[in-house]
Order: structure tokens, then C-alpha cells, then sequence
């Protein structure tokens, strides 16, 4: 909500309304005998023609603007925010990506999987300010890209970057698991949640063993596998060739198997087929994640005068321009 | 007291006051000429006196009112004041120089890799405090966010080289503002930016960027790698025939950056023995000290001041600059 550092100088308003009330009522200009000249039943002259007339109102109104933008900026306009502090560390967050090819499939709503999958971790690490989160991408090889982090801003941001294809066109699945682990600090209550509409084809570890190594750390693990089955639109671009991909895949994989490596990894397996039941997993997953209980509210002062004063000197330069340039007046 | 302004380009608009000056002057003159044609030949223009002063009044007072409208829209600070925030252990990030001249060979087996060391041996001695590493080559880059992980932040540090990053030059000062950025306000904690480099800056300026640091209340520990006699590299990378240039450590630059940061900085010279156990300790201090308030001086804006100047200047050439009729 605005606020103002120096109300009183808001004051500098109220004296200003009732000085252009008297100025407009002529109280305080000298006594004035207007003198019309013009020919005896002819056309009298006009003072000022009608465009004239609109030009001098707007420059008026362009320096009461002026004025007015720049008293409200001397009054110090603030927004306070109300910004969560966090001291203790927090859940930690792993995501573990698939960017094969295949998640770029069409069949969950707006856009491929991968961005459907996207927007959903986007608003889960929104909504939960205390806690870090970590990414890890998997294609035929999988890759720690954002270590598990507070810095939100940097996630998001890599996060955002991901592309198909940029880590090949196979799925390692225990590769990307295995990532994961080495990355988790023992105890620190991980979550691991990989996100695939895949089976494992590439990379030297079994996803089984791979998730195993999950629990000892401390780490819970969720399988998410996305997409519908049967005949789905793909199209996608091969970040390394640059070629252009489009056509029909024949989508379907083995649930089972992920239901067996999330049960190795003491974990669970759900299917998504659907943006609203993805929706719906990530609500059930957010509530299995504690949230972060130590945090108090700091208070904010954000001044946001600059565009106060922006307005103040455009709407000055306006009624300079339309007065000298247009009017053709010198005071 | 010295005076900065947060936006200093806006400064360029204050210069529209010269040519509107002008124009008005140059029309008031031509008005005038016109005036005095119309009287008859010998008789001066006392009229020129009614609206001269005026013009002149008005003018030079809503310009200098624009020029202060300007100033203000500029950010001026100067000053400083106390500002307190709860601070709780300590994040640490790395700005490593990975430019060029860090190739040079004066430290075994090269001043990169002496820098990569160096912080990979730091990092072995505070586990458990958050750090992150910003390149430094042309534009400052957040590579590893602040994490309590240090392997992802040893696996770069393992393969630093000028071709990670494609940008010529060094900024040494939007390294430092990339750093300042790994902080998140959701964890305030001591922050520690640790500049690894050789002091070799072909754009920005460290020493104004390491001032702006100081009203953070982060502490700047400048570590620096290399010899004073350096090495030369060729100008032109890759091309042995292209007239060579001396990589130096330079020293001066360096020690005077890290005292413009005040507080705890410091300058480390990283072959000096015990430099990096100063580091560890400042470090280790500050991770293990508890929940503390800590005041750090901030620039005080002044945009008000000059508001008040334009306003005042605003009625004046209102109020004085009117003709004056006389009978």
C-alpha cells in the first residue's frame, strides 16, 4: 500500500487548491477592463481561437501535473512489503528432469510436458520461500545444474533455460538419481522428485540401485511419470544439430518399472496423464514437505519517488513544448 | 563528503535547459526588433522593459527548477546512516578472475589454478557455510548459486579456464555485483565476497564497485595471485607474433579496493603465508557466531532536497516573473 515518508509536506497540495480556486475566480489579478477591438459591424476579433484555447488548457493542466507529481514525490512515497526471514535451513527440494525428446510430446494442455512440468515447479518453489531446491536434468546423461539452493531467483532462472534434447535423446534414469544422492547433504530430510515419461535406456546405473542410495541419505523419493498413452503430437528442436523435428509418437511406458524403483527408494510412484492431475500430485506432494516453521516477517520500505519525478519532468517538458513551440508564447 | 548518483546517465537531461533558453531568448529578441520597427524612428522602446525582465526571470528560474527536477530524478546520496538487520552464520561466494591473464605462469603451475586451489582448500575448512562462485570475464556470471553442497562448487573450480566464459575484457566491478546478487533476502547472514584476481581491469572500476559494497554491509576479501614482475601474453590470444603485454599483479589497485569496502575487508596476498588461514578464520568467525544485529552504514538518498529547490524555484519565476505595468 502507498505510503509517504514526509506527509506534511502534503500540505504544499491543500494551499495549492485554494490559490488556483481564488486565481481562477480572478481574486488575485489586478482589475482588468478587457478591450475587444474590431471593424464597426464587422467580425470582432477573438482573443484566442478555439485550438488556442485547448492548447493553453492542456499546458496549464500539463504544469499542475508538474507540480502536483513533484510535491507528491517531495513527500517521500514509499510501499512497504512484508518479506518472510528464514534462520534455519529449511526442506530440501531435489528435481530431477527428464529432457529426452519425448517430453516434448503435446498431450498436457497448453505447450509439450516439459512445460507443463515447468510450470508447476515454478509455483512450487514460489510458494515455498524457506526451503532450497536443487535441479537435475537427465537425457542419455544427466547433469547437477543448480545445486540445492535458497537463491530462488537462480533456480527459477536455470530452470527457465532448460531446453529438450540438451542433455541427448536417451533417458538415464539411475544416472540422474545417482546425481541427486551425491548432491544431498546426509540428514537434511531431502525430497527427490523425479519428474519422467520414460524408461530407463541409458547410463551405467541401475535406477533401482541408484534410488536405494536414497533412504541411507535421508532422502524421500517421488516418481512422477507424465503423459497420456497412445498415439501424441511431438515436435521439438535438437539443440545440437539444430534440426526440427514434428510428428506423431507413440507415447507409453512401463509403469511398473518406475513403480518398482520408487520402491526401492522407500518412495512413491504417480501417474500424471492429465495438467490437472499433475496439479494435484504437486499439492500432495507439497503437503508431504514440511514447510519451513522458522521464519519471522521483516517489514520493507520500498521508495518508489523516481516516477513521481519522471512524471513531473515530462509533464514539464509538455507544457514548455505546447506554450513555446505550439502557443508561440514567451511567459 | 562525497556525492553519487545511482543514475548518473540521467544527468544528460539537465542539458535541455541550454537550448530552451536559448529559443526564448533568441524569440524574445526577435519580438522586440518587431516592437521597436512599429514605433516612431527616435522614440526608444520602453516597452522592451515590461516584458524583458520577466522573460528573464522566468526562464532562469524554471530552468534551474528543471536542472533540480534532474538532479533529483538522478539519485543523489551522500552521507551515510545506520541501518540494522538480523544476521544469522555466514554464505560465502567466490568471484574467481578467469580472464586471460590468470594464465600466466608466474605461480606454479598457473595463477588459475593456484586461485582454483585456493578456494577448493578454503571450502575443504568451512563445511557446512553456504558458498557460491560468480565468473569473472567480461560481465560478472553467477555460475554456482549459494549452497551448502560444496562438490557442485569444487567440480568448477576443478575445471576453471578463460574458455568458460566467451566475453573479452575483465569487469571486475559486475563481478562483484553478481556476487552482491547470490544473496538471498530471505537468508540474511554475513556475506563474505572473496575476489580472487590478479587486479588486471580493462573495464568498470573495482574501486566504485567496492564502495557500493560497503553500503551493503558485505565484507570484500580481496585475494590477490601472482608476482609483481608477471609475465607478458600475447595481445592478441592465440597469436604468438602479436606484440606482447606484461601481466602484473597489481598490488595497489587491489589493497585500495579492499580498504574502500571499510569494515572487515581486507586485501590477502594469496602466496603470503597464513593468508589463507586469515581467511578461514574470518570466515569461520562469522558462520559461528549466532543470531546478531549488525549495522552497516547506508548512502542517505537526497532527491528531496533538490524537489524542494525545484518547487521553490517553480513559484518564484511564477510569482516574480510577471510583467510589470506601469502607468
Amino acid at each position: 500500500m502507498l505510503s509517504f515518508s514526509r506527509p506534511s509536506v502534503l500540505v504544499i497540495l491543500l494551499i495549492a487548491v485554494p490559490l488556483v480556486i481564488l486565481a481562477r475566480a480572478r481574486f488575485l489579478s489586478r482589475t482588468e477592463f478587457p478591450l475587444t477591438l474590431g471593424d464597426w459591424g464587422g467580425v470582432p476579433f477573438r482573443w484566442m481561437a478555439t485550438a488556442m484555447r485547448i492548447a493553453a488548457f492542456v499546458s496549464r493542466l500539463a504544469v499542475a501535473v508538474s507540480a502536483v507529481s513533484a510535491a507528491l514525490a517531495l513527500a517521500g512515497p514509499v510501499i512497504f512489503r512484508q518479506e518472510r526471514v528464514y534462520s534455519a535451513p529449511g526442506a530440501t527440494v531435489v528435481f530431477v528432469v527428464d529432457v529426452s525428446p519425448s517430453m516434448a510430446a503435446g498431450d498436457m494442455g497448453n505447450g509439450n510436458r516439459l512445460d507443463a512440468a515447468r510450470r508447476l515447479m515454478r509455483a512450487f518453489v514460489s510458494s515455498r520461500s524457506g526451503d532450497s531446491f536443487g535441479l537435475v536434468a537427465l537425457g542419455s546423461d544427466a547433469a547437477l545444474l543448480v545445486p540445492p539452493t535458497h537463491d530462488h531467483a537462480a533456480f527459477l532462472e536455470r530452470l527457465a533455460a532448460l531446453r529438450i534434447g540438451e542433455l541427448g535423446d536417451g533417458t538415464a534414469l539411475g544416472l540422474g538419481l545417482a546425481v541427486a544422492a551425491a548432491h544431498l547433504q546426509p540428514g537434511s530430510g531431502a525430497h527427490v522428485i523425479l519428474l519422467t515419461d520414460g524408461e530407463n535406456n541409458a547410463g551405467e546405473i541401475n535406477p533401482k540401485t541408484a534410488a536405494a542410495a536414497l533412504p541411507p541419505r535421508g532422502a524421500e523419493l517421488h516418481i512422477i511419470g507424465i503423459g497420456t498413452r497412445g498415439d501424441v503430437p511431438i515436435e521439438y528442436t535438437d539443440p545440437e544439430t539444430g534440426k526440427g523435428y514434428a510428428g506423431v509418437l507413440e507415447s507409453g511406458f512401463d509403469e511398473g518399472a518406475l513403480r518398482a524403483i520408487a520402491l526401492s527408494g522407500g518412495g512413491t510412484y504417480r501417474a500424471a496423464s492429465s495438467p490437472g492431475l499433475l496439479e494435484a500430485i504437486f499439492t500432495e506432494i507439497g503437503e508431504a514437505v514440511p514447510r519451513n516453521p522458522s521464519s519471522y516477517a521483516c517489514t520493507v520500505e520500498e521508495p518508489i519517488e523516481r516516477p513521481f519525478i519522471a512524471c513531473a519532468l515530462v509533464a514539464a517538458a509538455l507544457a514548455w513544448a505546447i506554450r513555446r513551440l505550439a502557443m508561440g508564447a514567451l511567459l | 563528503m562525497s556525492v553519487r548518483f545511482a543514475y548518473p546517465a540521467a544527468l544528460a537531461l539537465a542539458a535541455l535547459a541550454v537550448p530552451a533558453c536559448a529559443f526564448v531568448a533568441v524569440r524574445y529578441r526577435r519580438l522586440r526588433d518587431s516592437l521597436r520597427a512599429l514605433l516612431p524612428a527616435g522614440k526608444d522602446d520602453s516597452r522592451g522593459g515590461i516584458f524583458g525582465p520577466a522573460i528573464a526571470i522566468r526562464a532562469a528560474a524554471w530552468s534551474l527548477a528543471w536542472v533540480c527536477l534532474v538532479v533529483a530524478f538522478a539519485g543523489p546520496e551522500w552521507g551515510s546512516e545506520l541501518v540494522g538487520e538480523r544476521q544469522e552464520g555466514a554464505s560465502v561466494v567466490f568471484a574467481i578472475d578467469i580472464s586471460r591473464s590468470m594464465t600466466v605462469q608466474d605461480l606454479r603451475p598457473s595463477r588459475l589454478e593456484f586461485a582454483a586451489r585456493y578456494a577448493s582448500l578454503t571450502l575443504d575448512r568451512v563445511p557446512g557455510v553456504p558458498a557460491g562462485i560468480v565468473l569473472a570475464k567480461g560481465t560478472g556470471v553467477l555460475a554456482v548459486p549459494l549452497s551448502v553442497d560444496h562438490r557442485a562448487a569444487r567440480d568448477l573450480l576443478s575445471s576453471l579456464s578463460p574458455l568458460l566464459s566467451t566475453s573479452p575484457g575483465t569487469n571486475l566491478s559486475s563481478a562483484l555485483d553478481a556476487a552482491l546478487r547470490a544473496f538471498p533476502a530471505s537468508r540474511p547472514s554475513a556475506g563474505i565476497v572473496v575476489l580472487i584476481t590478479d587486479g588486471d581491469e580493462t573495464t568498470g572500476s573495482l574501486a566504485d564497485a567496492a564502495r557500493e559494497l560497503r553500503a551493503t554491509g558485505r565484507t570484500l576479501v580481496i585475494v590477490g595471485v601472482g608476482t609483481e614482475e608477471g609475465e607478458s601474453i600475447p595481445t592478441i590470444p592465440g597469436n604468438a607474433d602479436s606484440p606482447p603485454v606484461r601481466a602484473v599483479l597489481r598490488e595497489e589497485i587491489l589493497s585500495r579496493a579492499a580498504m574502500a569496502a571499510g569494515g572487515r575487508s581486507r586485501y590477502l596476498r594469496a602466496t603470503d603465508p597464513g593468508s589463507a588461514r586469515e581467511l578461514v578464520d574470518l570466515i569461520r568467525s562469522a558462520a559461528d557466531s549466532g543470531e546478531r544485529m549488525v549495522y552497516s552504514p547506508r548512502a542517505v538518498a537526497r532527491y528531496a532536497e533538490f524537489l524542494a529547490i525545484a518547487l521553490c524555484l517553480f513559484a518564484l519565476g511564477f510569482l516574480l516573473g510577471r510583467p510589470r505595468w506601469r502607468a
